[in-house]
């Protein structure tokens, strides 16, 4: 039963109450069971908090501590300084290095997405790859860079249904610039569809 | 020599005298380190405080309006520096990661040896259940229990219903009851 007397017996166990007040709720006692157990328990926990023991600081502390407090203030906010900024520091730290693998976590996974939505370009890119290996008869991309990436994205032009999603314009594959070349694979690289 | 009345310290130091304020440290520095202590439960992380609250008066008391008592004043200050003081000290101990407990559980390490161990262990568990607190049933604990003030006067420091404050220490005692029967 919720009784809000009990609010009183610390009071009550403390002498804090007036004597009026404390005699009602010893009357009240009488007949309330729960404000009795409750009385009794909080007895045992007052009586355990008699026994707690006061560490007091040395005197020199209080000899201390008006001179501690000038010298901070004449510190202004120079203390605070030293004693969080290191810590500040290093927080911000982590939190920066948290956010980059996080970002480069999340930008290799949009390229896996990417890879999969575009299968059939990057297969097509691949198998031109390889052939223009085969027909160059070397293992060194970067000597034949320009070559690669033109021959790639002819094959691409020739054979992708989506070029027009992939690149706005409508371009003639012999007109094909190598600045075009690159302004197409850029694209392609930053819609993540091609690494170059 | 008559005690001169916080109202006329204040007065002074607002004409320019910079030893009333010393004068209101002296008076004042105990009763601010102990609420600070059993709010943080460790007397380095008190004296950071109690340092802290003194500059802050320090810097605030020209604009200081006797609306209400300085004290009241103070230890509300006191009582919202512990606090951002534990919530600050929670962060840098998680960034930290060497703390396997929060500061607010540290033992003391300046006990005096002469304590038998019984009442040592007795007073660090009270401790920490006071610790475990809630803020606002740790605040109105320390207010009522150590400092023994009024409800009226802690009801003007955190502003809350004397019913609530009545309510608040009384379910204090039963929390720490609940802690100590648990480690006993």
């Amino acid at each position: 039963m919720k009784c809000n007397k009990k609010y009183l017996i610390p009071d009550f166990i403390q002498n804090k109450l007036s004597p009026l007040d404390a005699e009602t709720l010893k009357g009240h006692m009488e007949q309330c069971k729960t404000c009795t157990d409750e009385y009794k328990n909080l007895k045992k926990i007052f009586n355990k908090l008699a026994a707690e023991k006061h560490t007091e600081p040395d005197e020199i502390y209080w000899i201390n501590l008006l001179p501690n407090i000038h010298k901070r203030i004449n510190m202004g906010n120079f203390d605070f300084y030293i004693k969080y900024v290191p810590q500040i520091i290093v927080s911000a730290a982590i939190l920066l290095i948290v956010s980059l693998l996080m970002i480069k976590l999340y930008d290799n996974f949009e390229y896996d997405q990417n890879i999969q939505e575009n299968a059939e370009i990057v297969a097509l890119i691949d198998s031109s790859y390889q052939d223009l290996l085969y027909d160059y008869g070397s293992d060194s991309v970067s000597d034949n860079y320009n070559s690669l990436d033109k021959f790639v994205l002819k094959n691409i032009i020739l054979t992708s249904n989506n070029i027009e999603e992939l690149y706005k314009e409508e371009i003639s594959i012999s007109e094909l610039k190598e600045e075009e070349v690159n302004e197409l694979l850029t694209y392609l690289s930053e819609e993540k569809i091609y690494k170059r | 020599m008559l005690e001169k009345s916080d109202f006329e310290l204040i007065s002074e130091f607002k004409s320019g005298n910079s030893e009333a304020f010393n004068h209101l440290v002296r008076k004042y520095q105990k009763k601010v380190y102990w609420i600070a202590r059993k709010m943080l439960g460790n007397h380095d992380d008190a004296d950071d405080v109690v340092q802290d609250v003194f500059v802050k008066v320090y810097k605030s008391l020209k604009d200081f309006r006797s609306d209400s008592s300085f004290y009241t004043w103070l230890y509300r200050i006191t009582v919202n520096f512990s606090i951002s003081f534990i919530r600050r000290k929670k962060l840098f101990d998680l960034i930290k990661f060497d703390e396997a407990f929060p500061a607010t559980l540290k033992i003391n390490s300046d006990d005096n040896p002469l304590l038998n161990l019984e009442s040592k262990e007795m007073s660090t568990l009270i401790e920490k259940a006071i610790a475990n607190l809630p803020n606002k049933q740790k605040q109105v604990f320390i207010l009522r229990y150590y400092n023994e003030l009024p409800y009226e006067e802690i009801s003007k420091i955190l502003k809350t219903s004397v019913g609530g404050l009545k309510a608040n220490y009384f379910h204090a005692l039963k929390n720490i009851k609940k802690y100590l029967d648990n480690e006993l």
